[in-house]
């Protein structure tokens, strides 16, 4: 507020409590109010005519309003739907048109822009009003709400959490979004910005009296302690935060029982030349096998038992491989309808062709089957519970 | 409305520093100020209450009304007596009337009667209860002086908007 011409002095000593009792929408904007004082005296015992005096304004257009948002910490799982409710109060003096949007937020500091790690490019979403305003709309092609003073429109905006999604191909378990909903102060239907009246406006004594100015009041939106949408700007906002449920696939990639390492990220392949025409027998022992996952790269070290001494199996032709899928769930759901696709004449080891069939299959989750033509191994492994782990072992011939 | 502006030119004439108006008579001058009543905080954490120059009013805003009264004829004017009603859509704040040499009172029945506030009293479901100040319908002022030639007094009230 800007405060000139201060006049303390007419009033030293004055203590006048300011916080007073709360008014919800008050006055209507734009009633008069007149303060009609008058005067009797006497002059030597006669008295005289009264005398009066007006002085009137009009009451300003106060937008003031409030949202809150009722859905609390949200958590999806991939393919379901998810309900975001909102409550928008108009605390101003006059009914006003309010426009409503949805938008996604990088964080909880209310930026509106993609960010989050499980963001999602919004769907059309549609809002319905509780209550007796019954408007249906879509808020991402700007929806509008007309709400009377000390009303409240309560309205809801409904989406599926897609199964594929937009950051990368995958998501995992604790991704997160924020969906930042903002209501502006509008003045018609087709999202014409008000112009709060300017200083020079309210600085003007035939404005101040005679004229219907707007004022800007609503509180300041706190996103979080790092930001905020400021007061008085016709906007107020909220952050509603969203973190994604689902299933997650790692490996142990280096045994050590930890499976967040970022190298254990996704169902871990491990390929082992058990032996081959030259080393008829491999050496066993666990400290002479090495295992590839992410690579994919074959170069094992075991050493030959029976061949040369210093020889290294080696994925030649009638070679004998052991391809090893391990995947254990560490999200918080169960997983359903899980396939497992290898292809086996995938690019570091197109070399390793399958002879066509498979041997000594051990799967702990349903049975695998090789498309010949594709070279791709398929397990349908159907529910992995959350902790559990799916071991598929499986040999082939090297053609 | 034409009156309101009327009003207000004659104050920005008299170059008020704040909205104003006022009617002359040959004997006594009768003439309003309004103001905004505000809250300014201070640096040291405290803070003051201010009469400024209104910028808008809307509902909640404390708006403070003084009132001066200055004899400019040239005879005593004796018994004065200044009636306010508290205007609609408003209502008065506890304590803020002041007058120097005048007795205060109040009416709780549009002016029928006025009395001292511990006076005052209302009924609400049967019951008579003490009257707070927003059942207040009328501030008067009785001077208690004769206001002498050439001389002024001032009495100002706060209402709050509704």
């Amino acid at each position: 507020m800007k405060i000139n011409k201060t006049l303390t002095a007419l009033i030293a000593g004055a203590s006048i409590g300011i916080s007073g009792q709360a008014f919800a929408a008050g006055t209507a904007a734009g009633t008069t109010i007149t303060n009609q004082v008058t005067l009797n005296y006497e002059v030597s015992g006669t008295a005289q005519a009264q005398l009066d005096v007006d002085t009137s304004f009009l009451v300003d257009n106060k937008i003031d309003m409030e949202i809150s948002d009722n859905s609390g910490a949200l958590t999806i799982i991939p393919g379901e739907s998810i309900t975001y409710t909102y409550t928008l109060t108009n605390s101003g003096n006059k009914s006003q048109i309010f426009e409503l949007l949805l938008a996604n937020s990088a964080d909880a500091t209310g930026t509106a822009s993609t960010g989050d790690t499980g963001d999602i490019t919004l769907p059309t979403v549609t809002y319905a009003f509780a209550g007796s305003n019954t408007s249906t709309g879509s808020i991402l092609a700007g929806g509008y709400v007309t709400i009377p003073v000390d009303e409240t429109a309560t309205y809801t905006a409904t989406f599926t959490y897609p199964l594929t999604y937009d950051v990368g191909t995958n998501i995992v378990n604790d991704d997160y979004f924020h969906l930042l909903a903002t209501a502006e102060a509008v003045a018609d239907t087709s999202g014409t910005t008000i112009t709060p009246s300017t200083a020079t406006d309210k600085n003007d004594a035939g404005n101040i009296l005679a004229a219907e100015l707007i004022v800007f009041a609503e509180d300041e939106s706190v996103m979080a302690t790092t930001d905020t949408d400021a007061a008085y700007t016709g906007v107020i906002s909220v952050i509603t935060s969203t973190t994604v449920e689902t299933a997650n696939f790692a490996h142990d990639d280096n045994g050590d029982g930890d499976f967040t390492d970022p190298e254990d990220t996704g169902p871990g392949l491990t390929v082992i030349v058990l032996d081959d025409p030259i080393c008829n027998a491999y050496d066993s022992g666990a400290a002479n096998q090495e295992s590839y996952y992410a690579s994919y790269t074959v170069n094992t070290v075991n050493t030959c038992a029976t061949g040369p001494a210093t020889y290294t199996p080696k994925a030649i032709p009638g070679a004998l491989v052991e391809y090893t899928i391990t995947a254990k769930n560490t999200g918080a759901v169960d997983a359903s309808n899980v396939v497992f696709f290898q292809d086996i004449a995938d690019a570091a080891y197109s070399d390793f062709l399958l002879a066509g069939t498979l041997g000594n299959e051990v799967t702990s989750h349903g049975t695998p089957s090789v498309d010949g033509a594709n070279n791709e191994l398929t397990v349908t492994a159907g529910t992995v519970a959350q902790d559990a782990t799916v071991t598929i072992t499986f040999t082939a011939i090297v053609e | 409305m034409n009156k309101v502006k009327q009003l207000i030119n004659k104050s920005m004439v008299a170059a008020l520093l704040s909205v104003a108006s006022l009617t002359a008579f040959a004997q006594v001058e009768l003439k309003t100020e309004m103001y905004k009543v505000i809250e300014v905080q201070k640096d040291n954490g405290t803070s003051k209450i201010e009469w400024v120059t209104p910028d808008n009013i809307t509902p909640g805003d404390k708006v403070g009304y003084r009132i001066m009264v200055e004899n400019k004829g040239d005879k005593a004017a004796d018994d004065i007596v200044l009636n306010n009603p508290v205007p609609e859509n408003t209502i008065y704040v506890n304590g803020s009337a002041r007058g120097a040499n005048s007795s205060i009172v109040f009416s709780v029945d549009q002016g029928k009667t006025f009395a001292t506030p511990e006076k005052l009293f209302i009924e609400k479901n049967g019951k008579k209860l003490p009257a707070t100040a927003k059942d207040y319908s009328n501030v008067r002022w009785v001077l208690t002086s004769s206001l002498k030639v050439g001389e002024q007094s001032s009495v100002q009230y706060v209402v709050q908007v509704k």
